[in-house]
């Protein structure tokens, strides 16, 4: 079960956060929500919050990685805090970590 | 008793067609850590492997999985099993019709409702892991044995596996592909905690990777414990493989082959 919860602190930027156990079963949720929110933000900053959502496979790095794909493609801003460290290691094992370098940012502010 | 290892295998014996090829095999498989199951061809490793994941039921004794016995397993308690689990087998076993990418995807349209794009993105990850992202457009027949292997790798763990079994994953390989494919394990072990059982019959992969060995010779266990442990073995079958095998490290293949090459 996963639970996302949607908030704007200001108009460019949105932020949408999610809550529970991010895995093979909840990730299509995970990235239907998303990418609503991603097509909605067009080219403003979304940020995901994944401090309360716990990653346990590599559908979750697949889906974030599918997100920020589409978030660039528009010419949008995309900001991931609340990575664990499991999922770090997980993009770095898939040798992604170039990718998420200006992405991932290590404290929620 | 809850007990520290994942599997525990207790006074397994198993038979082909009434022929004995393991007798009273007992050791455990601790989680999160690479244990080896090692010994000379012919010695059980793959029947023993078989056994583990379910396979092969025509025997005596338990695997007793989280404590339960995997012989009194429903089909339900078995399915779910086998999705905790990925295998390499012997012979890597493609679909020679399919892209290494729709190979590797597979299991993941079968057994899970993820988007095509997520499956997709999945299943590169993989074969980045296994140094095969450029190759994913490639069919089997296009590969290299050694490459092959590798992609059989990625398709065991497409699944994100708690347990993987690997059976010879070196075998076959140039040393220096051999080598790469034992940093993956160990990686996939401290990064994603997965807990690792490796069959080979290479010494030097073994005592590199294994944080336990199991030593097996004519379908008995004969040697049990860390890589140090059974170093230290003054058994004399023990010695007697681990310095067999040490001898013939000993060949220099470049020698031997410019020896050849002298003759003509
Ligand atoms: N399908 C089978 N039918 C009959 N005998 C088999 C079969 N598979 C293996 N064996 C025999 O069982 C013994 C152990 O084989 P195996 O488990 O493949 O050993 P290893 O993997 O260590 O080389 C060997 O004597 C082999 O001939
Ligand atoms: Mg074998």
């Amino acid at each position: 079960m996963i639970k996302s919860l949607i908030s704007c602190p200001s108009p460019e930027h949105a932020v949408l956060e999610f809550n529970g156990l991010f895995d093979r079963s909840t990730a299509h949720k995970v990235r239907r929500d998303s990418l609503k929110l991603v097509q909605k933000q067009g080219s403003r900053e979304l940020e995901i919050d994944l401090t309360n959502a716990r990653c346990i496979d590599t559908s979750c790095v697949a889906v974030l990685v599918e997100i920020l794909n589409t978030v660039r493609k528009q010419g949008g801003k995309l900001k991931l805090t609340g990575i664990d460290d499991n999922t770090a290691r997980m993009i770095s094992l898939s040798q992604l970590d170039e990718i998420f370098e200006d992405v991932i940012v290590a404290e929620k502010k | 008793m809850p007990s520290a290892d994942l599997i525990e295998v207790r006074g397994l014996k198993s038979f082909y067609r009434g022929r004995q090829v393991l007798f009273d095999v007992t050791f455990g498989i601790p989680s999160h850590q690479v244990t080896v199951i090692m010994g000379a061809s012919g010695c059980g490793k793959t029947t023993l492997l078989r056994h583990l994941i379910g396979l092969k039921c025509t025997g005596q004794g338990q695997i007793l999985v989280d404590g339960e016995d995997l012989g009194s397993f429903s089909e339900g308690l078995l399915k779910s099993y086998r999705r905790r689990i990925g295998v390499l087998f012997q012979g890597g076993a493609l679909f020679n019709s399919m892209s290494l990418r729709e190979n590797i995807a597979v299991p993941l349209k079968v057994h899970t409702k993820l988007a095509d794009e997520t499956i997709r993105i999945m299943t590169v990850m993989k074969l980045n892991m296994v140094g095969l992202s450029d190759f994913s457009e490639f069919m089997p027949s296009q590969l290299s044995g050694g490459m092959r292997k590798r992609a059989g790798l990625a398709r065991a763990l497409a699944m994100d596996p708690e347990i993987l079994f690997v059976d010879e994953p070196s075998s076959g390989l140039d040393p220096i592909t051999a080598a790469g494919l034992d940093r993956l394990l160990l990686d996939l072990r401290e990064t994603l905690g997965m807990t690792v059982v490796v069959v080979t019959h290479e010494l030097e992969s073994a005592f590199k990777i294994a944080d336990r060995i199991v030593m097996m010779d004519k379908g008995r266990v004969m040697a049990l414990g860390a890589p140090d442990e059974v170093r230290r073995s003054t058994d004399e079958r023990v010695l007697q493989f681990l310095n067999r095998e040490a001898d013939t490290h000993m060949i220099n293949i470049d020698s031997y082959y410019e020896s050849l090459l002298d003759k003509e």
